[in-house]
């Protein structure tokens, strides 16, 4: 399973970190990074303040599979605070809950790097260590 | 002498209400973005930091005192041990040590080797010459000072500036020993 791209957009859509694994394709995931945002629309389930579901739990937020494209599948997730988390894989088997796990643990390095008060929110992520982290986080898989 | 203090700092440390860290790293993260927003420079940003710390440090001595139940200190060495194993463990929740001490014991180096401080934290290029836990040193002085000793402290090292620890240099500057050194 290979990670092929990752991305995160902040609030307005605006990208504030994309990771590429090949630097010539980037242009190629940049667009399916904009496609998948309709998708985040579409797939965020209509939660009824009347309903009490006891089922509801952190993992509404992954969103899970976006959409098909030739090669690559994308996955997303939806934080509570509006930031959408892509992810672009080659592969064509991945297990739903490696998949969770992953999100989960990006979403954690992301809040990391919010809570640093140097940190501009809505401002492109220019730290090392969170890109370092990224990378630790794909090496794993 | 050493465990008489690592076991009175740890009886303190139960003795204090405590706080949830993060909270805490939050709070001091915007109080220093808000003094770099009001004095711009590295430098002013230290020495604001280094006044406050003073500030919390004449205050703080008498609840340290009270709390931990430290005896009065015969030398300057029993002050660097009493304040790495009680006072920050009691304060910061860390064991500290002291090392590097001169030959005639006037001065010593405060080594923490994690700092709640500054968890999360990543100094920006443009700031690179701050020392972000700055109000540390301001504390130590204070308290010092309230107590007759007067100290230099100044930061040496900081994890956030890419060393692999937080360095506290403390260099004594004068002392009424006559008043004995009831330290902190």
């Amino acid at each position: 399973m290979k990670i092929v791209s990752i991305a995160i957009l902040g609030k307005k859509n605006n990208p504030l970190y994309v990771y590429v694994s090949n630097e010539e394709n980037k242009r190629k995931f940049e667009y399916i990074i904009h496609t998948s945002l309709d998708f985040f629309e579409e797939k965020v389930p209509l939660i009824s303040p009347l309903s009490k579901k006891s089922t509801q739990n952190q993992n509404d937020m992954y969103l899970g599979h976006l959409f098909p494209t030739e090669d690559y599948k994308v996955y997303g997730y939806l934080t509570n605070t509006n930031y959408k988390l892509v992810c672009i894989i080659d592969d064509s088997e991945i297990k739903e809950q490696e998949m969770k796990t992953l999100l989960n643990n990006l979403h954690t390095i992301l809040v990391d790097t919010i809570c640093n008060p140097f940190y501009i929110t809505d401002e492109p992520i220019t730290s090392k260590t969170f890109h370092l982290k990224i990378l630790d986080l794909i090496g794993k898989k | 002498m050493s465990k008489l203090y690592t076991k009175l700092g740890e009886s303190a440390w139960t003795k204090v209400d405590k706080i949830n860290s993060e909270i805490f790293t939050l709070t001091y993260g915007e109080v220093v973005n808000s003094l770099i927003q009001d004095y711009e420079t590295s430098e002013e940003v230290n020495a604001q930091l280094d006044e406050m710390g003073y500030s919390i440090g004449i205050r703080m001595i008498d609840e340290f005192l009270a709390i931990s139940e430290v005896e009065q200190c015969k030398s300057f060495r029993d002050t660097g041990e009493i304040l790495a194993k009680v006072a920050c463990k009691m304060y910061l929740g860390v064991d500290a040590v002291c090392k590097y001490w001169t030959e005639d014991d006037s001065a010593f180096t405060l080594e923490l080797k994690t700092n709640p401080f500054v968890d999360f934290v990543e100094l920006p290029q443009k700031y690179k010459d701050l020392w972000y836990c700055n109000i540390i040193c301001g504390i130590i002085r204070g308290s010092l000072d309230t107590l007759q000793i007067s100290v230099d402290v100044k930061y040496q090292k900081c994890v956030l500036r890419g060393h692999n620890t937080n360095e506290i240099r403390v260099t004594l500057k004068s002392s009424n020993k006559e008043n004995s050194s009831k330290k902190n």
